[in-house]
């Protein structure tokens, strides 16, 4: 659906403090992730502990809430500019603007023509790694996401 | 046996009314021998900016589809702020409210030493004084139904003992004084992690409903049975406070079992003592209860229950729950009514546990020992002392300037008195103007060829026109301490008459009659040991 080579839908990237910041976001297109042209979509951390009771086939588990929700993008930066963009942004809090319904999240959609887009809130930018830099100024790299859910809305709250 | 996975969402939250904190885990303890209930808190930062130290803390715990219940209530009592790179925390250590008992006052608390006060009423005036807000404080009673005129448990209030043993001194915690005098009689002061400061009974085999029940296989994730002969007591002495009466006879408030049964957890000697002092305890009723109490508690082997359970947070201190146990207790059918004694909670990331202590006291209270002994002097006959012959008396002829009464001495005593009836003693030679006695009217006592003693007998009117030859009649009652110490073995009390010139009869001693004379030796009582 992609187009590694021209960004396809050129207003996917990741924007702070929110969505309505367009100066200084930081564009970047998605890959996929595997070889079938599949995306990878956000797993979910669940704390708790399974204790037996002795003497029982009983056991008792203790759900301490849903963790953080994760997602790894493969994205390819076009331009020294936006990849130092995305840097400023590792540990910030912001708007997650992918294509929209591409992944298992709810957020907010909107068209900005031609395309369909879906922004999540509340994304922090944890990690980016991998990065492999090709003569053309183009960076591919992998850069991971958390965000909160609340399993009931399957948002940010 | 149940075949299921119980599937549960314990939730936690930690406010002070505005803020609520982000909490890491929690650990509460509460225990009816631990006065003030503590909560350690780890959090994220910020805490917000009105929870410092002496903030109040709610802390409530429970499942969204049912059971919640606050676990910890107090104040802050200190915060470490931690920051390293597992992150910015702090961790708060709470306490409840309890903690307001704990600095002492700089003046002294004088109790009314005329009139008694029920001791449950004194504390719940230190929790009042000290504004702790919720309290719960059942009136203290005794522990069995031998006292229906005096179920209450009283303290002071004893006219003889004066004011200055009736006051709690300056500088005194009140704290430690409130827990350790219900202690004496079976009841705990304590903060309950619902915040409540709470006075109950926990002693003896708890009767009644209980408020929960745990059973192996079911509900308990792990249990340990404790056996312990190491706070075994069986020879209890309970000793009070030490006042003269209003005869000036020393009493010495004293209860002891009548006899010790023989403990092969003890052996040898098959006993062992415990002396418990306290100059509150200031009537006989109380010291047997004191000890009565003690044997029920201690005087058998300690069982204790600690098992461990997913988060309850409606056990509380104090309760009654039953532990059915086979693998640790193979009497677990019928043996299972408990006292709570601690509630502990522990929730982290790994979820929610409580941790409870249990036990029941299995013994029983002795029969009480008489802690004096009475010895008649002379057959309890009348006796004329003295050296005129007076046809009004009982007896008119004389026995003699000196009447000596042999007695045997018990090996220890708080306390030698004689009583009896008495008329005439000191009359003619004090009440005479112009007259000098060398000496008075008095009872010595003797031992080993060595006067220990002399008291002076009382004076008491005597006249020729008044008969006194149908006792009790014209007598009067005679109660006369002893002073000095007299060791075990034989000794003499010996009346003497007065030498002196009697201006109304013109003789020189004193003459009186004592009748039924008894020797009142007591602080004497010792159980029947084991052999």
């Amino acid at each position: 659906m992609f187009d590694t080579d021209i960004p396809f839908a050129p207003f996917i990237g990741f924007y702070t403090p929110d969505a309505s910041s367009t100066t200084n976001a930081a564009l970047f297109s998605v890959r996929p992730s595997n070889d079938g042209g599949g995306y990878d979509d956000w797993t979910f951390d669940v704390p708790a502990s399974t204790r037996h009771i002795p003497g029982s086939n009983r056991s008792v588990r203790q759900s301490m809430g849903i963790g953080a929700a994760e997602i790894t993008l493969q994205v390819t930066v076009y331009g020294i500019d936006q990849w130092q963009r995305l840097l400023a942004k590792l540990d910030t809090t912001g708007t997650l603007r992918l294509i929209a319904h591409m992944q298992s999240l709810r957020g907010t959609v909107r068209k900005i023509q031609p395309h369909m887009y879906e922004d999540l809130t509340g994304c922090v930018l944890i990690n980016i790694s991998t990065p492999v830099w090709y003569p053309d100024q183009e960076i591919e790299a992998a850069i991971t996401f958390q965000r909160p859910v609340n399993p009931l809305t399957g948002g940010a709250s | 046996m149940p075949t299921d996975l119980i599937n549960l969402k314990p939730y936690v939250t930690a406010t002070n009314s505005w803020q609520t904190l982000d909490i890491i885990s929690v650990d509460t303890s509460h225990s009816v021998d631990q006065p003030v209930g503590t909560c350690r808190i780890t959090a994220f930062k910020p805490l917000g900016y009105n929870i410092g130290i002496n903030s109040t803390i709610t802390v409530t715990a429970g499942y969204p589809d049912g059971g919640q219940g606050v676990i910890f209530k107090g104040r802050v009592a200190s915060i470490d702020h931690d920051y390293d790179e597992q992150g910015n925390v702090a961790q708060l250590r709470c306490e409840g409210y309890m903690r307001q008992l704990r600095n002492p006052e700089e003046v002294e608390i004088p109790l009314n030493y005329l009139y008694p006060f029920k001791l449950s009423e004194v504390i719940r005036n230190f929790l009042y004084r000290r504004g702790v807000p919720t309290y719960q404080v059942d009136d203290m009673r005794y522990y069995d139904d031998d006292h229906p005129t005096l179920d209450y448990i009283y303290i002071a209030g004893n006219q003889y003992i004066g004011p200055e043993s009736n006051k709690i001194p300056p500088r005194t915690s009140l704290l430690s004084w409130a827990t350790q005098k219900v202690a004496l009689y079976g009841y705990r002061l304590y903060d309950r992690p619902d915040g409540t400061v709470r006075l109950s009974r926990v002693s003896g085999l708890p009767t009644g409903t209980p408020v929960a029940t745990f059973t192996e296989g079911e509900n308990i994730f792990s249990v340990t049975r404790s056996e312990d002969t190491a706070s075994i007591n069986n020879y209890v002495i309970a000793e009070g406070a030490k006042f003269t009466d209003s005869n000036g006879i020393v009493v010495q408030i004293r209860n002891v079992p009548a006899f010790v049964p023989f403990n092969p957890d003890l052996n040898p000697p098959g006993y062992r003592v415990k002396v418990i002092r306290d100059a509150w305890i200031q009537n006989d009723d109380n010291a047997e209860c004191v000890r009565a109490i003690e044997e029920i508690d201690n005087s058998t082997r300690r069982y204790a229950e600690t098992w461990e359970t997913w988060g309850s947070p409606n056990i509380q201190p104090g309760d009654r729950v039953r532990i059915i146990s086979p693998s640790t207790n193979p009497n677990s059918a019928t043996d299972n009514l408990r006292w709570v004694l601690s509630v502990d909670h522990t929730i982290t990331d790994r979820g929610w546990f409580t941790t409870i202590q249990a036990w029941a006291g299995a013994g029983s209270a002795l029969p009480e020992a008489n802690d004096c002994a009475t010895m008649t002097l002379g057959g309890g006959s009348t006796y004329h002392i003295g050296d005129q012959t007076r046809s009004n008396f009982q007896n008119p002829t004389p026995v003699g300037k000196e009447q000596v009464f042999p007695f045997t001495v018990a090996n220890t005593y708080t306390s030698l008195s004689v009583h009896g009836l008495i008329h005439g003693s000191n009359h003619g030679s004090i009440t005479s103007s112009t007259n000098t006695p060398r000496n008075l009217s008095r009872v010595e006592t003797w031992q080993g060829g060595v006067r220990v003693s002399s008291v002076d007998l009382p004076t008491y009117f005597d006249s020729l026109s008044i008969s006194y030859a149908s006792p009790p009649t014209n007598w009067e009652p005679l109660h006369l301490p002893l002073p000095g110490s007299l060791a075990a073995g034989s000794a003499e009390l010996r009346f003497i008459a007065g030498e002196g010139v009697d201006l109304q009869t013109g003789q020189e001693y004193d003459d009186y009659e004592v009748r039924g004379l008894t020797i009142r030796t007591c602080g004497i009582g010792s159980p029947v040991l084991p052999t």
